[in-house]
């Protein structure tokens, strides 16, 4: 549990993540009221990030449920483990044999045996999945379900019934109850809208691209090695560059692995020969490189007057 | 505290903002932990509890401080209260500082707190109070009303629910309480603003009523959707009827979703898939415990869309790019261009967007040239060029337009190359089939190319090419 805002806002900090007020504040709601916190935004802005300092900075284990198309119930809570079961037949062939002895007929064997079956549908042979991992954990884990727009309706549906009630029933061992309750967060690109019914059970959290300021500011926690001049100037040229009309806008995470890439060029300073090298990391579609391209010397003198402005 | 939020929603409802009652509970919860004091904080959390589509953040933001902070907007204030604000610190916020006197006199003298309205009132806030109004104006009401009068009853029916009665001598009670306390000023001004609420407000909840009985009036009052609607062409339609159409177009799009979800799902037999049944087995000790089946390949819509936006076909296009935004908020897998002499790409426009400013960014603002003639030509030769990434075997294309090339090159050879490319190219022509090939006309050029070539020049007819696209892609 989280104490305060600012306690929220200090543990993500020590866990390498600088959270805005907003966030911090709506992280903090979501943790005190047990609500699913529903993380949407553009691409590469932080969203897995955040979970993953959540959980850090509550200490607890992150449960990760990658959505795809075609994700269905089995993947995501659990499957029989059919190998281990067959291993400890044979295993027992013996012990069966002798259990079965002294019947007289094929009905009494079959009965003997219908006695020991709940010892092959156990917790022992059940492969718990992320959802019914997270559900059965001892102390009060962080579930992400990531990109949970990519999964299917159908999906979805059913989504909502674990996070509504946490629990699960399944046919062989009966109902599975939430041993504590998950800090659960979800995200999603918007790929598509979701349900209207899955939006309500969840908190909502938008996160746009940061601002100049958040950017240094992470581009500086998270690569120090990077001069703060180098880093204020490609923060300032990155800014621009979303200003265009790109069809795959840079995120966070583009900034910092140039960031990275540049500090590693040794490079102090940003000039068209830097930028036209080292564009790759940032743009990665081929129209998007082109119509970048023409315009590196404009963007760069834009970016030194973003730069002046936030000196001033 | 409670009512503060729950007049707040309500704001938050009649400015069209969905908040359903499991939302609102939330809202309340959220507000009990951060508290009313701490604006900022106050409005991350409403907002993370109630608002769930990004476009409607700036709407929240805007009621939000407006309901919030006093000061933004106000019910007049007295020349004398202005001009002493004016001599102060804090020009304009003169009643700031008379609610910030009172609420310490208050405390100093211990009399009874204000209650909400009351204090809404004296501060002159006026989300607060049309909160408090919205409570006692309901639909039902305003349709019935039909005359002036009528309309006279209900401002009184409402000014009485609001208590305004019990409200005028409260303040009345106060002030004479101040007098007695020897607050001699504090009581004088709120005497004056009693005087003035007592001009003023009445005659307020009277325009508001106004106001919403003009809303509410049939003339703006949507119509049920008639089977002649279904047949008028889309060229007759006004443009507001095309907008208010958005209803219909969703459904469309939704229908188109989930029709096309049932085929794939009912798909017919399940082949075994033998060589990964074997290898499950080897896990078993070769007994096949769990059988594998092949996976029937996951036919998903996938739409480019091209659609003319000259004027000549301009409401039909209107329509199709209201469809195609549903389409895209549903579902992915849709891009979609406008052209007339170019082309552009205005998929990113539509994500952004709410559905009006992103059709009217498509209609006006997309890098093409607006004043050019259509010339599908070299549309179908550039689209080639720059965006022929959106073709692949499993898209559908779907071309509007009139087929009208002014003369221009009619480039067959790259319409082919697109039909090559994708799975389909679906032409949907506006204009009545009488006028096909007449003119300019070289749509049975086109023709030659297309997969299916229709007219589609009213709803049904719409409606007959999303099923037949539905069958011919599942």
């Amino acid at each position: 549990m989280f104490q305060s805002i600012a306690d929220v806002k200090q543990r993500l900090e020590k866990a390498n993540y600088l959270a805005s007020d907003d966030i911090a504040t709506v992280v903090f709601l979501a943790d005190r009221l047990g609500k699913p916190l529903l993380v949407e935004g553009p691409a590469g802005v932080g969203k897995t990030e955040l979970a993953k300092a959540v959980a850090d900075a509550l200490n607890a284990e992150l449960i990760r449920l990658q959505c795809y198309e075609g994700l269905d119930e089995a993947k995501a809570l659990y499957e029989w483990q059919y190998a281990k079961q067959m291993l400890y037949t044979q295993v027992l062939r013996d012990r069966v044999g002798e259990l079965l002895a002294d019947t007289q007929t094929l009905r009494e064997a079959f009965e003997r045996i219908a006695e020991e079956e709940d010892l092959f549908f156990s917790e022992r042979f059940l492969l718990p999945r992320p959802l019914l991992r997270a559900l059965m954990a001892e102390e009060r884990p962080v579930l992400l379900i990531d990109e949970v727009d990519k999964a299917d309706p159908e999906f979805e549906a059913f989504l909502l019934e674990v996070l509504s009630d946490f629990q699960v029933s399944i046919p062989e061992l009966g109902t599975i109850r939430a041993r504590t309750q998950p800090f659960v967060l979800l995200t999603s690109n918007q790929a598509r809208e979701l349900s209207d019914a899955l939006k309500r059970r969840c908190l909502h959290l938008f996160i746009d691209y940061p601002s100049f300021r958040e950017e240094l500011g992470v581009v500086r926690m998270r690569v120090p090695e990077a001069s703060e001049a180098l880093a204020a100037e490609l923060v300032a040229f990155v800014q621009e560059v979303r200003n265009l009309a790109l069809k795959k806008v840079p995120g966070l995470s583009e900034t910092l692995d140039w960031a990275r890439a540049l500090a590693l060029l040794n490079v102090h300073s940003l000039g068209v020969k830097e930028v036209e090298q080292t564009l790759g990391v940032i743009i990665k579609h081929e129209g998007d490189q082109m119509r970048t391209r023409q315009s590196i010397p404009e963007l760069l003198r834009r970016a030194q007057l973003r730069l002046r402005e936030w000196k001033e | 505290m409670d009512d503060v939020l729950v007049g707040f929603i309500r704001v938050l409802r009649a400015a069209g903002i969905r908040v359903s009652t499991s939302e609102a509970l939330d809202a309340m919860q959220t507000g009990r932990l951060t508290g009313l004091r701490d604006r900022r904080l106050l409005k991350a959390a409403l907002r993370a509890a109630i608002v769930k589509r990004q476009q409607d953040i700036p709407l929240f933001d805007e009621l939000f401080d407006r309901y919030f902070d006093p000061n933004v907007e106000e019910l007049p204030v007295s020349p004398q209260m202005a001009q002493q604000g004016a001599q102060d610190a804090h020009p304009s916020k003169p009643h700031e500082q008379f609610m910030q006197a009172l609420r310490e006199a208050l405390e100093r003298l211990r009399l009874p707190q204000l209650d909400h309205l009351t204090e809404a009132l004296l501060a002159g806030n006026v989300m607060v109070i049309t909160a408090e109004m919205l409570q006692h104006m309901s639909p039902e009401q305003l349709q019935q009303l039909e005359s002036l009068l009528q309309r006279g009853r209900l401002t009184r029916y409402i000014l009485d629910q609001m208590g305004w009665q019990r409200i005028q001598q409260q303040i009345g009670e106060l002030a004479r309480e101040l007098q007695a306390a020897g607050e001699f000023e504090l009581a004088q001004q709120v005497r004056e603003r009693l005087w003035e609420l007592q001009e003023l407000f009445p005659r307020w909840v009277a325009e508001q009523v106004n106001d919403a009985y003009e809303r509410m009036s049939p003339a703006t009052q949507q119509q049920p959707l008639s089977r002649d609607l279904e047949r008028k062409a889309f060229s007759r339609f006004t443009e507001e009827e095309v907008r208010a159409m958005q209803e219909i177009v969703d459904e469309l799009a939704r229908k188109l979703r989930e029709d096309f979800a049932r085929r794939m799902r009912r798909g017919g037999i399940r082949r075994l898939d033998v060589s990964r049944t074997l290898r499950a087995s080897y896990q078993t000790a070769g007994v096949p415990m769990e059988l594998v089946f092949k996976e029937h390949r996951r036919n998903k819509l996938r739409l480019v869309v091209l659609c003319d936006v000259s004027s000549s076909v301009r409401n039909a296009s209107r329509f199709m790019l209201q469809l195609v935004y549903s389409l895209q908020q549903q579902r992915g897998h849709v891009r979609s261009f406008v052209f007339i002499a170019d082309v552009d790409e205005v998929t990113d426009v539509f994500e952004r967007h709410s559905v009006d400013a992103a059709v009217e960014m498509a209609m006006g603002e997309a890098n093409i040239r607006y004043w050019a003639h259509s010339d599908f030509g070299s549309v179908f030769r550039q689209f080639l060029d720059e965006y022929s990434d959106a073709l692949n075997s499993r898209t559908t294309v779907i071309v509007l337009g009139d087929g009208r090339s002014n003369y221009f090159a009619p480039q067959l050879d790259a319409l082919a190359e697109i039909r090559r490319r994708s799975r389909q190219v679906i032409w949907l022509n506006p204009e009545s089939q009488y006028s096909w090939g007449i003119g300019d006309s070289i749509i049975d050029l086109y023709a030659r190319e297309c997969d299916m070539l229709t007219e589609c020049r009213n709803l049904e007819q719409l409606r007959q090419v999303m099923e037949h696209l539905t069958r011919s892609v599942a």
